[in-house]
């Protein structure tokens, strides 16, 4: 009897608190929703970071300011979602869908095949795509020529190395690093054929220590120049340049800031630009699907302006010059490390 | 047996309050990290329940952390603590990844079985070897699982990386090629990802409740658990038991893998898994250890799992905060005993005297 009791007691003790927690919540919740009504809607537009996240200072950094742009400029309400696992790309994206965000983007080439399948079970909405291709009428894919820019950064540590030899830290081995790389090859190759190249991958995107590591190996075995496309695992990679006080190269975004004595240059992909572009054709009721390319034509590639800092005026021009070739179609850098192999520096 | 009644309902209602407590917590950290509780939690609920699909993302996260939490049950009733599942979990994937692309013309029933069969001997394989260096020399399992997970983590990101013996050369994902289609677990709920794996799931918590609870084999592998020099004493084969209970306990995270990849994600790539195997630990804990129990405590975390994204979608909460709530709740379950006895002795007593 006297059990029975304890458990009765136990019962009425947890629904009195529930009940009181839902009076609590309930009432609450009238409030924010009397606030909230008279604003007149805005459009919603969503992105899913890839594994690296918010705070990369690099690719996923870079896209999100493309939102905050435009809700500057445009007024629409920006969300962001961090799925740090491949697994839950497609439940992510499709919670977005279900909300009837009017843009979904998708950052980066690993995400391309979740974003296949929720754009094909939401065919009304719109989705974008950076570094990725999915062929439907409402995807947008948004294309970089990274090939182009790492090539100029090829050049400009060809010119710029003293020991003759220079690195290349990739994080996963993708094709979209590939292609980095072997712009990157050819760029050293064009300016100065004899400097060496110590090219190496982390196999993540999301691990600094890795990368530092892998720096290290690379300045150890002589490389005074270290060129990293490796999103969170690249923060290693510019920490053992300050440790060593030697150079690296940044990515993404102008990354100077993070070692103003240390970080030579950066290829900037203008992600904001491509990604503003694509929330303005929303915006305008002009969405298109197809592939959508920037590359230095564009001004969706550009070298960092604080290269001028440590880079000389003469290796400056020559790479401007470089550039200009490229624009106009004279030089076509390698976007693939099969390109490359055939690839052969022309002359200047 | 009226007493026994009790017992259990006095502990179920711990594990309530526990949950209730945590839910607690979470609210006043959101309160003061700025957010506005209600709306978290009502998108929280909304996001797990609200839709037709996010229900179905509830359980389709709620069958892998079942299988898991049997493999982590079926080692712990021994003595034993599988940290290995994770990478249980990933050399099932691999497994099934593999015959699913490899066998092609099989009728949908026989492939999806040797699918399965393959992911669970793959799991047992990755079990075995942590359970043989304990029973044999003593080798401390937690280790030894660790480890393991280690290798099979890297191996699966081997085989799909560029060069990699089972990378899909007609894409540039780091992935397998698709499974065949009799190979795909057939799906439930039509413009859902729901698939049969959560009856299977069910299914197997009974069968192994009943190879605990009412077999020898179960016994003995309790009864080792409880106390092995007790056990040895009686004339149980400890170190036999010991590597059976890993086996068991690997082989049912290799089908937590090989489900999750033949049900939801018809191709491999390097960690498909979103963290199952730890999950399953804290799932097992919640269960009270019990393969009926963790039924209910896998349906609450892929609760949480499936309603995170909403919660991070509309209040933009960072879906590490649902990481909080579990972690409170397990504290919780470990403060349940101090804090029921406390009001068990303090208030009641002044409620009903001495008696209680």
């Amino acid at each position: 009897m006297r059990e029975k009791r304890v458990v009765v007691f136990f019962v009425s003790l947890l629904l009195i608190l529930a009940s009181g927690f839902m009076l609590f919540a309930g009432g609450k919740q009238e409030k924010t929703t009397g606030t909230s009504a008279p604003k007149e809607k805005k459009m919603v537009m969503a992105m899913v970071t890839n594994q690296s996240g918010l705070g990369d200072q690099a690719f996923n950094d870079a896209t999100w300011a493309g939102f905050k742009l435009a809700e500057k400029k445009l007024g629409i309400t920006p969300k962001v979602m961090e799925a740090r696992e491949q697994a839950q790309y497609v439940p992510y994206l499709s919670t977005l869908a279900e909300q009837k965000a009017d843009l979904i983007v998708g950052v980066g080439f690993m995400i391309q095949d979740a974003v296949k399948e929720v754009a094909e079970m939401y065919p009304d909405l719109h989705f974008g795509i950076v570094d990725g291709t999915v062929k439907l009428p409402n995807v947008a894919s948004l294309h970089f020529r990274e090939d182009q820019g790492a090539f100029l950064m090829g050049a400009i540590a060809a010119k710029m190395t003293k020991s003759g030899i220079v690195g290349f830290v990739g994080g996963m081995s993708t094709p979209i690093t590939n292609r980095f790389e072997a712009g990157y090859r050819a760029g050293v190759m064009t300016a100065n054929p004899k400097v060496k190249v110590l090219v190496s991958y982390a196999g993540t995107f999301a691990d600094p220590a890795k990368g530092e590591e892998m720096a290290m190996a690379e300045y150890n075995q002589g490389a005074d120049i270290v060129f990293q496309v490796a999103g969170q695992t690249g923060m290693g990679v510019i920490n053992a340049a300050k440790k060593v006080n030697k150079w690296a190269i940044g990515v993404d975004r102008d990354q100077n800031y993070l070692a103003p004595d240390n970080v030579l240059s950066s290829m900037v992909k203008r992600l904001d630009i491509a990604v503003f572009n694509a929330i303005k054709m929303v915006v305008d009721g002009k969405f298109k699907g197809g592939i959508y390319s920037y590359g230095l034509k564009e001004g969706g590639i550009e070298i960092a302006p604080t290269t001028s800092k440590h880079v000389p005026k003469e290796v400056l021009d020559y790479v401007n010059m470089l550039k200009d070739k490229i624009i106009a179609g004279e030089i076509t850098p390698p976007a693939t490390l099969k390109e490359l192999e055939s690839y052969k520096p022309p002359k200047i | 047996m009226s007493r026994n009644i009790n017992e259990s309902v006095l502990t179920a209602f711990k594990v309530l309050v526990a949950i209730f407590l945590a839910f607690l917590f979470g609210y006043i950290v959101l309160y003061i990290m700025g957010y506005d509780p209600v709306v978290a939690y009502g998108s929280l609920i909304k996001g797990a329940f609200g839709s037709k699909r996010g229900f179905a993302e509830t359980l389709i996260s709620t069958t892998p952390l079942i299988f898991g939490s049997l493999g982590f049950i079926l080692a712990f009733q021994c003595g034993l603590f599988n940290m290995g599942l994770e990478g249980q979990i990933a050399i099932g994937g691999i497994v099934a990844a593999y015959l699913g692309y490899t066998i092609p013309g099989l009728p949908p029933f026989i492939h999806i079985t040797i699918c399965i069969i393959g992911a669970a001997a793959g799991g047992a394989l990755w079990g075995l070897g942590p359970g043989f260096l304990k029973a044999r020399f003593g080798i401390h399992e937690v280790i030894g699982t660790i480890m393991m997970n280690y290798i099979a983590f890297d191996v699966s990101s081997y085989l799909v990386s560029t060069h990699g013996p089972m990378k899909d050369r007609l894409t540039d994902m780091p992935a397998s090629p698709f499974i065949h289609d009799s190979a795909k677990i057939i799906r439930i709920w039509k413009g859902t990802r729901l698939h049969w794996g959560i009856f299977l799931a069910i299914f197997f918590s009974f069968v192994v409740w009943f190879l605990l609870f009412r077999t020898r084999i179960g016994y003995k592998l309790r009864a080792v658990g409880k106390n092995q020099f007790a056990a040895e004493a009686g004339g149980i084969n400890v170190p036999r038991y010991m590597i059976l209970a890993m086996v068991l306990s690997g082989l049912f995270g290799g089908i937590a893998g090989g489900v999750e990849i033949l049900g939801i994600h018809y191709r491999l790539f390097a960690a498909f898994s979103p963290g199952y195997g730890w999950d399953a630990i804290a799932v097992s804990l919640l269960g009270l250890l019990s393969p009926i129990g963790i039924i209910g405590s896998a349906f609450l975390f892929g609760f949480l799992r499936s309603g995170s994204i909403l919660m991070q979608a509309i209040a933009g909460v960072s879906k590490d905060m649902i990481s909080v709530i579990t972690g409170v709740i397990i504290f919780f379950m470990g403060m349940s005993d101090p804090v029921g006895n406390f009001i068990k002795d303090k208030l009641l007593r002044k409620l009903y005297g001495n008696s209680v």
